[in-house]
Formats: structure tokens, C-alpha cells, sequence
């Protein structure tokens, strides 16, 4: 659905995005996440064919970016970082006026609209001018102008942003409800939380460049290293740590509490369990450790800049 | 380019407008209320006067000044079309809509234009029929049918220029702000413009009002044909990254300076320094060649204008230049004041009118050579009357210096052509900035080292061998 190959993009002698290569298929959410300037809402106006890119290729839905860019355009929903709504005009009108420039028939159109609307909740407000909508009515309304024409691709840019966390809740509901096996989905956000929520893989941009890319659970094990557990025994006990040696990797033993590393949870656990348990040492609790996208973004935006802090110097 | 995406852009924007009546409550004062106050002042005028002559002619200009106030309030709309979209964060939704560049730019020109033309003809309409009902019919003899078209079209022409600048004005801008400080540079001009043509209204001059109705309407179809040409996508969102600085330009300009690229080729691509040798071997044929469309008119505009002097002898008597004509034969005594004279003459036009290119799209410049051909075509024509043959006077007063100095001012028109063009097109890669600086350093560049050396020796050879061969073949 989405092949990029080593996107730039300059602005004069700005270099915005440096060598992006990524590829989203059929019914694959992608997350690219990162701060703000990184890069992504560049990368995204390149793949709509808003923005022609310096140097590489890309197609979007089967269409090159450069070569056929209202095709591109005619195959995408863009939800900008803003919702960017008409505030004098209705719902209805709203989404009617973006279906006759999508080249829908008016039948069509208005079909579509009311089902969206109908969906999305805001078959009431329909008649209300834009201007009355709550800030997640808003976002909502412009998820429903991206989805209009039901492309095969969707780009959301920063979905919830400066949104209260009830608004954010609606809409992230909104995006779950777009998952379908045809359709691919980018979705750009510095919100680590709606990242692990909604995407298949991400991909972390950092200064026009992606830095790390996989699935949530490939990234922490690349970065993180194994899935950490937690143990909690009655009492503490001496030697535990010779006791597991080989077994898991111990990381910590404090008093009562383990933590340890394992790659294979299912097989180890009972015999850690049975070890314990045969030696007196009975376990209260045994569980596993969360570790964070946060973890892992932090971890690769810091290597990123420990690695341009020699370049710099 | 499908006409329903252009409508569909056109009515939203237009829908908008009159829906808020922060913009409709002082355009319908504009509209409806200024006419029938200046309809009431001319009816209080006329109870004081006596002589209704002077009156007679300001009911048309009444007609000229209802119908300019809204059109030019109306620029308020035109000026953040695009900017105030974008301000509004709006433009980006649109942008990624499968339409054209075209499509989107005229949509909104239409949107703008149609709301100063539809309110301008009703303001118009207004004070017409208040005067029709409220004037002796010996007043309203003023305004005859073709007056009225006149000074309608006048408006709509005005109102057209106005617009297209504003929308220019507005794609080209980062802030609604910076659009209303740069629309000084329409309203300033125009406003100018009716005060012009309210001294010709009074002094009945409709044949230069015409003349200006025409020039009106070229420079709007120009000013349209600008706007399409520069609008793109890409230019609006790479503004974003861009802030306007003299720095930039300033580099720009330099690394266009110090070699030659064709149009297009963005500066971050001049890696060569500057080179002289480089510039006349290589790169000054390249130019020439480059250049040859603007060359090509120049060459056929000087032709025409050589035939239009020549014409001109015998239906027309130009004063002045009867006297020079007369002199010759009798040329001054050479000097190095004269050499200075001329020189400095030529480089100062040729410098002047280029560097106004950008505001006059080149006219200027363009008209240079043609007025010298012109005035040959003229000179030609009284040395036939009054002396049988046109060889002396071209021999001993065109040949000599003006095989130099023609080609020079027709190559100085062609770059001042060029740069009047850089508004008009925009070739891919350039922004309508660099497009201008491109061509401004061309100019600069030829200017310096072809123009000026050229002048220079036309110069001297029209001070110093002219008046010998003039003596020669006048034979005093």
C-alpha cells in the first residue's frame, strides 16, 4: 500500500527529512513517532503528494508520489495536525463540499456522510455550525472528512493532539473503528501511549531520519533487552541467585524480591516456581515487569543523540 | 482542469463571505449607503448652483467612485484567501484534495473577484438610479450610455487588478499581517488611478480613458496569468520553513551572479565561483541563446516601431524632434563632456527601466529600443522629403554609433523583458523570488560587462567619428 524509498526532502538549504524508507501493507497500522520537528508531518505531506520530494520515490495505493499526485491524492484521507474545519458551515454541508472535491456524486456523497456521521455519533449536530463543536466533535468531523471517500490509505497526523484525555479516548475509539484488512494506516503522533494503543509496528523519527523500526514487542526486546519478571517469596532466602543461575538472568535480589530476565517465559516460570518451592523458599507472587514504549523511545532518542553529539564535536 | 471542483471551491468561498457579517454589514454600507450620501451631496451642490456644466461631469466620476469603494474593501476578502486559510490551518485539507493547482487558484480568484464585481455594479446601479430619479434631465444628459460602460468596465477592469494582485499577495505570504502591509502596493497605485481618471471624466477624455481601460485589462489578464504560474502546493507549505530574509536573498542573488545556469536551477546548485573568462567564452553565448524569445520580440517590436517613425512623417509634426532634425548637418564639436553625456544617458535608462521591470513587467524596458527605432523611422521619412534620399542622414547619423548601440539597448530590453516575464512563469524549481533574482542577476551581470562596455564605445564613436561622417555626407 505505502513503499517509500530513501524519501529527502530540503527547504533551501533546510534538510527536513534525510533517507526515510518505510513500507506499510494492507491492513498494517504504522506509528511513526517522535518530537516535534522530527520530521514526520514532512514525511506524510510527501507521501500525500502535498509536497514533492528532493530526492527518492514513493507509492502511495499504487501510485508514484511525483508522477501521478492527484491520483495519490484521490486514494489517501489525510487528517491534518489540526482539523482545519469551516467553523460557518454545518457538518453536513462541511462533508458535502469535500465529497464534490473528492468527485463523489451528490448521491453518493450524501450517503456516505450520513453514514459517518451516523457512525462517529454526530448525526445530531449535523445541522449545527462547526463553529458549536467540541474539540473532539471537531477531530471526529475531520476523521469523517479523511474517510469520506473510503481510501485504502490513511495518514493521521498528530490525532490527538492539545486534546482533553476524554477527546483523545473518543477519537483513539474513532481510529480503532478504521482497522480494516484493506487499509493502510499511518499514524503520526509524539504520543507514546497512543503509539503502543493503536499501532502494528512503529517506527521512530528522530532529525529526518528513522532511528528504529519494528513491532512494540521487537522493539523493546531489541532495546530493552528480555521480558523482565518480578518474584515475591515469603521470606528471603540465601543463594537464589546460584539456585536460578543458567536459568534466567538475575537482575536484582533484594531481600524477598528477584527480578530476572527470560526470553522463554512459558518454559522457565513452573521450573523457577518448583526450584524455589523444593528448596523452602515458597512464592507469594510471580509477575511479569512492564516495560515501556517510553523506555524504549528514550533509549533510542538518547543513542541518536549520544551518537550526533561526536559528529557535532 | 474540471470546472466542478473550480465551482465547488468558488461557492464555499463566497457562501463564506456573505455569511459573515463582519465583512457584508461595510460592504452593503459601501454598496447602498456611500451612493445615495454622494447622490444627496450632488443634489445639494446643484441647489447652489446655477451652471449645471461642471456637475454633468461629476456624475460619472460619482459613478466611478461608488463603484471603487467596495471593490477595494473588498480586498480585505481577496488578500486572505490564502493566507487566512492557511493562518486558520484550513489550507492544508484542501491541498490534499485531487484537484490542480489551476483548479484551486481560480476557484479562489473567482470567489474573490465576483464579490467586489457584484457589489461595485450594484453600488453603481444605485447611484444611477437615485441620480435618474432625483436630477434635472439636463444633468443626467452626463451620463451617456457609453459613459456608463465606460466607467463600469473601468471599475471591473480595477476591481479585476486589484483582486488577482490580492490573491498574488496572498499565496505568497506567511501572515494575513504581512498581506495587508503588502497591500499598500495595490491600493496605493490604484487609488491613484481613479484620481487620474476622475480628471479625465471631468475633462471628457474618454479616448485616453479607453487607452487606460485597455492597459487595465492587460495588466489584469497578466497579473491572472502571474498568480496561476506561481501558485503551486509546494511553494505555500515550504513557506512554513522559509522566513523572509535579506541574508537569503542576498546569497541568492550572489550565487546567481557569479555563473550562469539556465532558469530553474536553484542557487544551492552554483558551486563555481565567479569567473570572467568563463562568463564571455562560455557562458554569454549560452545567455544570448537562452534569451533569444525576448530577443525575437524585441527584434520584431523594433521592426514594427521603425515602420510606425516612418509612417508617422507626413500625418504628424513632432515638435521637438523637427527642431534636432533640423540641426542636422550642423553636429556639435566633440568632446569628452559629450562622450560622458552619452554614455551616462544610455546606461541610466537602460539601468532605470530594468530595475522597474518587476513593476512594470517590462514594458519600459521593451519600449526603449522602439522609441530610438521609431525615431529613426521618423528621421528617415523627413530626410526623403527634404532630401530626396534617406542615405545621408542614415550613413552619417544611424550607421556609425548605432550598429553598436541599437543591439545593446535591444539586448537591454530582452533581459528587462525577462524580468518582467520572471512574474508571469515560473519555471519548475524556482519560486517566483528566485525566478525575479534569477533574471535581476543576469541583468546586473550583462549590465557590468556587455551593456556598459558597449555604451561606451557607441559613445565615443557618436561623439567623435559620427559628426565627421555627418560633415562628410552633408557635405558642410
Amino acid at each position: 500500500m505505502i513503499e517509500a524509498m530513501d524519501l529527502h526532502k530540503f527547504f533551501g538549504d533546510f534538510h527536513a527529512v534525510r533517507g526515510v524508507s518505510l513500507h506499510v501493507a494492507a491492513g498494517e497500522v504504522l506509528a511513526l513517532l517522535g518530537p516535534n520537528g522530527a520530521g514526520k508531518t514532512t514525511t506524510v505531506r510527501m507521501l500525500s503528494a502535498i509536497l514533492q520530494p528532493s530526492r527518492g520515490s514513493a507509492r502511495v495505493a499504487g501510485f508514484d508520489v511525483v508522477a501521478d499526485p492527484q491520483q495519490v491524492r484521490a486514494h489517501i484521507g489525510l487528517l491534518t495536525e489540526y482539523p482545519g474545519l469551516y467553523p460557518r458551515m454545518n457538518g453536513l454541508d462541511y462533508l458535502l463540499f469535500f465529497a464534490k472535491l473528492l468527485h463523489m456524486p451528490l448521491v453518493d456523497g450524501r450517503r456516505r456522510a450520513e453514514q459517518l456521521l451516523k457512525q462517529f455519533g454526530l448525526w445530531e449536530a449535523r445541522e449545527r455550525k462547526i463553529d458549536g463543536y467540541s474539540k473532539g466533535m471537531k477531530q471526529k468531523m475531520a476523521l469523517i472528512r479523511a474517510m469520506l471517500h473510503d481510501p485504502p490509505v490513511l495518514f493521521l497526523d498528530e490525532p490527538t493532539t492539545a486534546m482533553d484525555p476524554q477527546s483523545a479516548r473518543t477519537v483513539r475509539d474513532a481510529i480503532n473503528e478504521l482497522r480494516s484488512a484493506s487499509r493502510a494506516i499511518v499514524l503520526c503522533t509524539h504520543n507514546l501511549a497512543e503509539a503502543e494503543v493503536l499501532a502494528d509496528r512503529i517506527a521512530v523519527v528522530r532529525d529526518g531520519q528513522i532511528v528504529a523500526q519494528g513491532s512494540e514487542v521487537q522493539l523493546k526486546a531489541e532495546l530493552l533487552g528480555d521480558p523482565l519478571w518480578e518474584l515475591h517469596m515469603v521470606e528471603a532466602g540465601t543463594g537464589v541467585a546460584q539456585l536460578l543461575a543458567g536459568l534466567v538472568t538475575v537482575e536484582q535480589v533484594d531481600g524477598a524480591l528477584l527480578r530476572y530476565r527470560t526470553p522463554q517465559a512459558e518454559a522457565v516460570n513452573p521450573l523457577i516456581l518448583e526450584r524455589l518451592c523444593s528448596a523452602g523458599l515458597p512464592v507469594i507472587a510471580l509477575s511479569s515487569v512492564p516495560q515501556s514504549l517510553e523506555a524504549v523511545y528514550l533509549r533510542i532518542v538518547d543513542a541518536a543523540e549520544a551518537e550526533r553529539m561526536p559528529q557535532a564535536a | 482542469m474540471t470546472s466542478s471542483s473550480i465551482i465547488a471551491v468558488a461557492r464555499r468561498e463566497m457562501r463564506d463571505t456573505v455569511t459573515d457579517w463582519r465583512l457584508m454589514l461595510p460592504v452593503l454600507i459601501l454598496t447602498f449607503v456611500v451612493p445615495l450620501l454622494l447622490q444627496t451631496a450632488l443634489m445639494f451642490l446643484l441647489s447652489y448652483l446655477n451652471e449645471n456644466s461642471t456637475i454633468i461631469h461629476l456624475i460619472p466620476f460619482g459613478v466611478l467612485l461608488c463603484g471603487f469603494l467596495p471593490a477595494s474593501f473588498s480586498l480585505i476578502g481577496a488578500l486572505e484567501s490564502f493566507v487566512g486559510e492557511k493562518e486558520r490551518n484550513t489550507l492544508e485539507s484542501l491541498l490534499a484534495m485531487p484537484m490542480s493547482d489551476h483548479e484551486l487558484y481560480l476557484g479562489k480568484l473567482i470567489a474573490a473577484v465576483m464579490s467586489p464585481m457584484l457589489s461595485s455594479v450594484l453600488a453603481m446601479l444605485t447611484f444611477t438610479v437615485l441620480i435618474m430619479f432625483n436630477a434635472p434631465a439636463k444633468v443626467i444628459q452626463g451620463l451617456t450610455p457609453w459613459l456608463m460602460v465606460e466607467m463600469v468596465a473601468l471599475v471591473m477592469c480595477k476591481a479585476v487588478v486589484m483582486v488577482a494582485g490580492a490573491v498574488i499577495v496572498s499565496s505568497h505570504t506567511t501572515t494575513t499581517r504581512a498581506a495587508n502591509l503588502l497591500a499598500s502596493l495595490i491600493l496605493v497605485p490604484m487609488a491613484s488611478m481613479v484620481q487620474i481618471e476622475a480628471l479625465l471624466v471631468i475633462a471628457g477624455n474618454q479616448r485616453t480613458l479607453a487607452c487606460i481601460l485597455l492597459g487595465l485589462t492587460v495588466v489584469a489578464c497578466m497579473l491572472i496569468r502571474a498568480g496561476m504560474s506561481a501558485f503551486n502546493r509546494e511553494d505555500i507549505l515550504s513557506r512554513e520553513h522559509a522566513g523572509f530574509s535579506f541574508r537569503k536573498i542576498g546569497w541568492s542573488f550572489k550565487r546567481f551572479f557569479r555563473a550562469y545556469h539556465p532558469a530553474g536551477v536553484t542557487p544551492e546548485h552554483y558551486t563555481e565561483s565567479f569567473s570572467l573568462g568563463r562568463f564571455y567564452r562560455r557562458e554569454l553565448p549560452v545567455l544570448l541563446w537562452d534569451y533569444r524569445q525576448p530577443l525575437f520580440v524585441v527584434a520584431a517590436g523594433s521592426v514594427a516601431a521603425l515602420f510606425v517613425g516612418f509612417s508617422l512623417w507626413g500625418t504628424r509634426t513632432i515638435h521637438p524632434f523637427d527642431a534636432i532634425l533640423l540641426q542636422v548637418g550642423h553636429p556639435d564639436a566633440p568632446s569628452w563632456q559629450a562622450v560622458r553625456q552619452a554614455f551616462m544617458g544610455d546606461s541610466y535608462v537602460s539601468m532605470l527601466v530594468n530595475l522597474t521591470a518587476p513593476f512594470s513587467f517590462g514594458v519600459f524596458a521593451y519600449l526603449t529600443p522602439l522609441v530610438s527605432f521609431a525615431q529613426i523611422g521618423y528621421g528617415v521619412g523627413w530626410s526623403l522629403v527634404h532630401h530626396g534620399s534617406f542615405w545621408p542622414f542614415v550613413l552619417g547619423y544611424i550607421v556609425p554609433h548605432s550598429m553598436l548601440k541599437l543591439p545593446t539597448l535591444m539586448l537591454s530590453a530582452a533581459l528587462g523583458l525577462r524580468i518582467g516575464a520572471a512574474l508571469l512563469y515560473t519555471p519548475k524549481g524556482f519560486s517566483i523570488g528566485q525566478n525575479v533574482l534569477w533574471a535581476l542577476a543576469n541583468f546586473l551581470k550583462v549590465w557590468l560587462l556587455v551593456l556598459l562596455p558597449l555604451f561606451f564605445v557607441a559613445a565615443m564613436i557618436q561623439v567623435f567619428i559620427t559628426p565627421q561622417l555627418a560633415l562628410f555626407a552633408w557635405g558642410t
